[in-house]
């Protein structure tokens, strides 16, 4: 028992100085090279993501569609039933009802008044 | 996470203190002497870290493009080398948080799935460094030291692969010394354990 408890504390010994004598990883070659062009394409993207990050072209495309909807929606009411729109009131009209109105006005109610 | 702001009660080199100021003013030729000076430190902290050479790579990038974006907010307080360190252990932690989250949802479909080709790789690490006669104990003392406490590996892999001094890792990880010292012991004795426990299994 105490032959195997003794072999164990070797290994375990043995393991913790696994790491002597280990030389030093190396990254791969070129990494200045790789870092500046990824700096370049970092500040690319900050410029480009602004109006051509995805988030802003979801909206954009969302925004297109709902005007169109809303163009179709207003063009079908309008053709479906023209006589339901509203009519904007000609100058000659808009001129009729500012001097001849068909109802009274206090104008035309204070003249009625005046006259023995 | 380390705190990259705090002051370090080293004060920073003369040499160090004129490549900080031609960072600061952007010349290019200051930066590739930084990458060419501390690649290494970088890389090897990242590896051991992370255990994955692939990783450590992408990480090491990640910190000089930190150390680009960033060295106006260094103070001169600190050893450049320490805030340096202290960037590539955040940086690494961060991978590996990402890296779990990414294994829990990977073990959720994992189980969810009735596909029983998938199975979940858990992939031993060699480190390129190790002496041949060494590889398959440094594999088992890498696993050990993966469950570690944090704070517990850290220090360990900083002390053992970097070979800081306890004061330097107190720097780095912005603690006292003493509770550097305990650290380390208690990282030992934590090994000890596991790997009475892995030869006795």
């Amino acid at each position: 028992m105490k032959k195997i408890d003794k072999h164990i504390e070797e290994q375990v010994e043995k393991t913790l100085q696994a790491f002597d004598g280990m030389e030093r990883a190396q990254p791969k070659p070129f990494l200045y090279t790789r870092l500046q062009a990824r700096l370049e394409n970092k500040a690319g993207k900050v410029i480009r993501g602004g109006i051509l990050s995805p988030a802003f072209q979801r909206l954009a495309l969302i925004m297109v569609m709902m005007i169109v909807v809303f163009n179709i929606y207003t063009a079908a009411r309008f053709f479906i039933n023209p006589g339901s729109a509203e009519t904007i009131p000609s100058s000659e009209q808009l001129f009729v009802e500012e001097y001849y109105p068909s109802t009274p006005t206090l104008y035309n109610i204070s003249q009625v008044n005046t006259n023995p | 996470m380390i705190n990259l702001t705090v002051k370090s009660n080293v004060g920073m080199g003369n040499s160090d203190h004129i490549l900080v100021e031609e960072l600061k003013q952007g010349e290019e030729e200051a930066f590739r002497q930084l990458v060419d000076e501390y690649q290494d430190k970088v890389y090897n902290t990242c590896i051991s870290l992370v255990r994955n050479a692939e990783d450590a790579d992408d990480i090491t990038q990640e910190v000089f493009i930190e150390v680009y974006n960033s060295i106006h907010k260094f103070r001169a307080e600190s050893k450049l080398s320490t805030w340096i360190y202290r960037i590539t252990v955040n940086k690494s932690l961060e991978h590996l948080r990402k890296m779990k989250r990414k294994k829990r949802s990977g073990f959720l479909q994992w189980i969810s799935s009735e596909d029983p080709d998938l199975k979940l790789q858990i992939p031993d690490f060699n480190h390129p460094g190790v002496l041949a006669e060494n590889s398959e104990k440094a594999r088992i003392l890498f696993n050990a030291i993966e469950k570690l406490p944090e704070k517990q590996r850290i220090a360990f892999t900083l002390h053992k692969m970097e070979d800081l001094s306890y004061e330097q890792i107190a720097d780095v990880m912005q603690k006292s010394l003493s509770s550097i010292e305990s650290l380390l012991h208690r990282a030992k004795n934590n090994l000890k354990k596991k790997l009475y426990a892995y030869y006795n299994s």
